[in-house]
């Protein structure tokens, strides 16, 4: 059996990066993914709700058997969403995680994802040397930088500079312009002392390294079918297919990894995703890329005599100090003069506009510590979701629900979820998946930072509306459904010590140097800002990183 | 079987809420993966078949639409085909669900032959009106008309979703500009909005 150099678990944003870096080096790469491939060029864009039996929507029964994600018809790829009844997972009764959104097919969440790009600040590396809570990251802002210069100039990014240290600036695309409502908003913000800014995303508003401009169809939900932002299969995938390093099997579901007599780490074993047939595959380095929560599954899943508690496990602490980003209140409302303008096109840039973290700054809040940004979203969308706000029937109910359309704004605040040994994922003792693999068990709990984050958040909303003028439809004071944001971080967290981590700072295994996992499972803390740009980052590093070890001889 | 024995047997499984496409006896109902409106090899005229409801009941859920949203300068629910969206998706319903809803469509006739002596759908639209007005009241009288306020709601709500994902709600009735292919994004072209910028 072949032993490549590198074999990488995953084709989301961290393997992708990983498989582009390490085969520009010159390394021979396995590249597995659990999912089929996908075709691009079959991505349901430009399509109408009408075209499709169920709008879209799915059936009821597709709905109760895969979850509403994975029943969509405008996305109708196997895996696009991962089919609930494929790739179960439990929870206590008591402590729900929507673990829904997520995917398992080539390019992962990178198919769909929401492509917001920031920074995390200087200070979200050192959250716990500031205000005394958890762990420090085990490297600095200024040990990511140039991985986040090469990142953003990579895959482009559009954007504004701001000059705010908690968004740190960095090379952008000219960014999307503004829609009516973001001008008024931005202006309500100003009266805040808030900066509201362009909400920067990998989406490409000029040509960029071969690929084209966004053409603003609205639809990055269901796939980019020209690659105008970020994905795997549109970006890293053909470099890396390119250098002539890279073999890329799909439809490989691995299940654990595999040791030698001495127990050393040779590789992973999979199954063939439709035969179910098993089979290793061996490499120098295993690289897991899996997402946060399936690389845990498959070192909780990779127990042994030399790694009884999971593989790379000796601190104890793998599968604890699980996030979720959360959403902290909401607010719908309509802005009074735009009612009954001219319906333009609002939603085809796919992209809102940000107000960055402003808490706990310079000051610190009484109440919570670390903070939360603010999203502005708005605008005639397909679909007037506002409807089922107005009350009444017939003529008058018709005319309303058309006069707001174009008016209409929701403003929501994204907050910090602070890590907990508590929250964390184990095997699960009796529920397997469709290949028989035990799936895994999540215990996930808010803590009473993310509840005061939401008094805080929640007046704030309210105040932006009333700034800007806003008639208030709806007023949500909750915090989302724990998993529901889909940014899993921490399971394999990095630091310094090995008795309270399991990876150091370049994402490689204390335990065993021939592990890396490269997702965000290594984040010891969350910052409020979204993740993707940070891990893109994490993982060229990690990878130069490992090419440099390789170099040094410390994997022959 | 003629076309009158297949009409009541759909109706007497309709109740149940199991139509069956095998009873149905022009090839228009297709099957639910390639839509409802599949042209017969033969070119006979397209004739739309419930799944779900019996003939009644579709009538009186297209008079509900229609009153819930009707037509105005732009064409209604009942334009809109808005009754066979909703059959179609009750059709794929849990049975819970499905005689939850047909339980509100009895509801609403019995309160219409009680108030006016006639099922619903043979009352005046001011009569219809009235029923769905006391319905649509946040406040009210607590027990039996709890059932028809919850299918109120209900049939509110689909409504409007298979109204405003059609193409007379897209295009005709909200004039949606989006989902086209642009060469720039212009965003917001009214200078009267500007007042953030330049500071």
């Amino acid at each position: 059996m072949k032993i490549y150099d590198v074999l990488i678990v995953g084709t989301g944003a961290s393997g992708g990066m990983a498989a582009k870096v390490l085969t520009e080096q010159g390394l021979e790469v396995l590249l597995l993914e659990a999912g089929p491939k996908v075709d691009t060029a079959k991505f349901l864009t430009h399509s109408w709700p009408y075209e499709f039996p169920f709008r879209g929507v799915g059936s009821p029964k597709d709905i109760k058997k895969n979850g509403s994600w994975a029943a969509a018809e405008r996305s109708p790829f196997v895996g696009y969403y991962a089919e609930k009844s494929q790739h179960p997972y439990t929870t206590p009764a008591d402590k729900p995680f929507d673990w829904s959104l997520r995917s398992r097919i080539l390019g992962g969440r990178t198919l769909h994802w929401g492509r917001q790009s920031f920074r995390l600040a200087e200070f979200d590396f050192k959250g716990a040397s500031r205000d005394g809570y958890g762990e420090d990251w085990p490297l600095t802002y200024a040990d990511l930088a140039s991985y986040y210069d090469k990142v953003e100039a990579y895959i482009g990014v559009q954007g504004m500079k701001e000059g705010l240290p908690q968004i740190p600036d960095g090379d952008f695309l000219p960014p999307f312009a503004f829609n009516c409502f973001e001008h008024l908003m931005r202006k309500a913000a100003r009266k805040m002392q808030l900066r509201m800014t362009a909400l920067r995303t990998a989406q490409l508003t000029r040509p960029h390294r071969g690929r084209p401009a966004c053409h603003c169809c609205g639809s990055c939900g269901v796939g980019c079918d020209v690659g105008a932002f970020f994905s795997t299969p549109a970006v890293t995938l053909p470099d890396a297919l390119a250098t002539g390093k890279l073999t890329l099997r799909t439809d490989a579901v691995v299940r654990h990894a595999v040791m030698d007599k001495e127990g050393h780490l040779k590789g992973v074993g999979f199954y063939d995703r439709q035969t179910k047939a098993y089979q290793e595959a061996h490499a120098k380095v295993v690289v897991l890329a899996a997402s946060t929560l399936e690389s845990t599954r498959i070192m909780l899943n990779s127990r042994s005599r030399f790694h009884p508690n999971g593989l790379a496990n000796s601190s104890g602490v793998l599968g604890h100090y699980l996030t979720d980003h959360f959403t902290a209140g909401s607010v719908v409302g309509v802005l009074p003069e735009l009612r009954s303008t001219e319906v333009l096109n609002d939603d085809g840039k796919s992209s809102g506009s940000y107000i960055p973290r402003f808490r706990n700054l310079e000051t610190r809040h009484p109440k919570f510590i670390r903070g939360y940004a603010i999203m502005v979203k708005g605008g005639s969308r397909i679909y007037p979701g506002h409807a089922d706000l107005v009350g009444g029937f017939g003529a008058e109910y018709k005319r309303r629900i058309k006069r707001d359309h174009p008016a209409v704004v929701t403003v929501y605040a994204r907050g910090e979820p602070l890590q907990t040994f508590k929250n964390c994922v184990e095997i699960d003792p009796v529920v397997v998946d469709a290949w028989g693999i035990p799936v895994l068990k999540i215990h996930y709990e808010r803590t009473d930072n993310d509840r005061h984050m939401l008094d805080d958040a929640f007046d704030n909303l309210q105040e932006l509306m009333q700034s800007a003028g806003a008639e208030v439809m709806h007023a949500d004071k909750s915090l989302s459904v724990p998993g529901e944001i889909s940014h899993e971080m921490g399971t394999t967290r990095m630091g310094k010590d090995p008795k309270t981590s399991v990876l150091n700072k370049f994402s490689q295994a204390h335990d065993v140097r021939n592990l890396f996992v490269i997702d965000a499972g290594c984040w010891p803390s969350s910052a409020c800002q979204n993740p993707t740009e940070t891990i893109l980052a994490m993982a060229w590093r990690a990878s130069d990183y490992l090419t440099e070890e390789f170099r040094l001889g410390k994997f022959s | 079987m003629n076309r009158r024995d297949v009409f009541k047997a759909t109706i007497a499984l309709g109740r149940a809420g199991l139509v069956q496409e095998a009873l149905v006896a022009e090839p228009a109902a297709a099957d639910v993966h390639s839509g409802p409106h599949q042209k017969s090899s033969s070119s006979k005229t397209l004739r739309w078949r419930p799944r779900f409801f019996s003939e009644t009941q579709n009538e009186t859920v297209t008079t509900i639409a229609e009153l819930i949203i009707p037509e105005t300068e732009t064409p209604g629910a009942r334009a809109a085909k808005v009754n066979e969206h909703m059959d179609l998706v009750l059709s794929q319903e849990s049975p819970k669900i499905q005689q939850r809803f047909l339980r509100g469509l009895d509801w609403i006739d019995r309160k219409s032959r009680q108030l006016f002596g006639a099922d619903f759908r043979q009352t005046s639209p001011a009569q219809q009106t009235s029923i769905l007005t006391a319905l649509a009241t946040t406040s009210g009288v607590p027990g039996e008309d709890q059932v028809g306020r919850q299918f109120f709601e209900d049939i509110k709500r689909r409504t409007t979703f298979a109204y405003y994902t059609s193409e007379i709600g897209i295009h005709q009735e909200l004039k949606y500009q989006g989902n086209a292919v642009l060469s720039e994004w212009p965003g917001c072209p009214h200078p009267e909005h500007h007042g953030d910028v330049g500071e």
